[in-house]
């Protein structure tokens, strides 16, 4: 059997199903979980990148590497580890999950045009966080400039959520998309 | 951490204590109330493959202490330290007298983007 996202009871094949309809009628059990969310985040960016290349070209995108995509995001949306934030007093603490930071490193990298991030990694260590991100970038794209604009916005978009001092931001660009032939 | 909220929360409060259901009830609206939580999440595990059947988003233990667990989503725009740490003396404020050595504990597990909808509660 699949496995489910989050505690929504559904698989990720029926949360494509259920964005490909448009999202209605609305599923509260998707729309109230976290992990759903983030995915059909992920899915709406994936699908306008998608669209661009195919308008552009008109071909259709590699289906295969779409779901390689999907696969990853579904793995990295989970909650993961709690990091502290902060501990007020001895009995009030707050902590960000690691898929919340992990989400927010993905938004803003595929914000940059023509690139989609693949994997996400998170270092927290002496005092310091550290991100390692790998970037597929579309065929044709100047890849160190697309690299630095991603590292940029990383570090914006991180910058008021991180639970500790964001010291370094590594990007590794291990794929170059385009469209099926 | 026992998951005290699904059997507990209906028992009767003993010697007038408050009952878990409404610690719990009183930790939502703290939380939807706090500028930058753009919404809660439940913070209950899920059981046995399906979610705790309370209405309510907030996560009380009785042991090994009494404890809440409130999960939030917080606006990108925001600072999800600040907004946290805000959650958490509003979550604090909210509980009754009997409740006040309560440990509590603000999860931020999403940041939203702008298109995120309002706070918004489950349907009950």
């Amino acid at each position: 059997m699949d496995e489910t996202i989050g505690d929504s009871g559904h698989t990720l094949e029926q949360l494509s199903a259920y964005f490909d309809a448009g999202r209605v009628p609305r599923i509260a059990a998707i729309e109230e979980d976290a992990e759903c969310r983030a995915v059909l985040a992920s899915m709406e960016r994936l699908s306008r990148l998608t669209r661009e290349m195919t308008d552009e070209d008109a071909r259709p995108v590699d289906a295969p590497w779409v779901e390689r995509v999907l696969s990853v995001v579904r793995s990295e949306v989970r909650a993961g580890r709690d990091l502290p934030i902060r501990a007020i007093d001895e009995r009030t603490e707050t902590t960000v999950t690691e898929g919340a930071l992990r989400e927010l490193v993905r938004r803003a990298g595929d914000g940059v045009e023509g690139v989609l991030v693949g994997r996400v990694a998170l270092r927290l260590d002496d005092g310091a966080l550290d991100v390692r991100l790998t970037l597929g970038v579309r065929f044709g794209a100047p890849m160190r400039t697309r690299a630095d604009e991603v590292r940029a916005a990383v570090h914006a978009a991180l910058a008021p959520h991180t639970p500790a001092p964001l010291r370094q931001v590594d990007v590794v660009v291990d794929d170059v998309f385009e469209i099926e032939e | 951490m026992a998951d005290s909220s699904i059997a507990a929360d209906r028992r009767e409060p003993e010697g007038g204590a408050t009952p878990p259901q409404e610690v719990a009830e009183r930790a939502d609206a703290a939380v939807v109330a706090t500028p930058g939580v753009v919404r809660g999440y439940r913070a209950a595990p899920a059981i046995a493959g399906g979610l705790a059947p309370s209405p309510v988003l907030a996560h009380v233990s009785l042991v090994p202490a009494r404890s809440v667990v409130v999960s939030i989503g917080v606006d990108e725009g925001a600072d999800s330290r600040e907004v946290a740490a805000a959650v958490a003396a509003a979550v604090r404020a909210a509980m009754p007298a009997d409740w006040a050595d309560v440990r509590v504990r603000v999860q931020v597990r999403r940041i939203e983007a702008a298109e995120a909808a309002a706070p918004e509660l489950p349907a009950a």
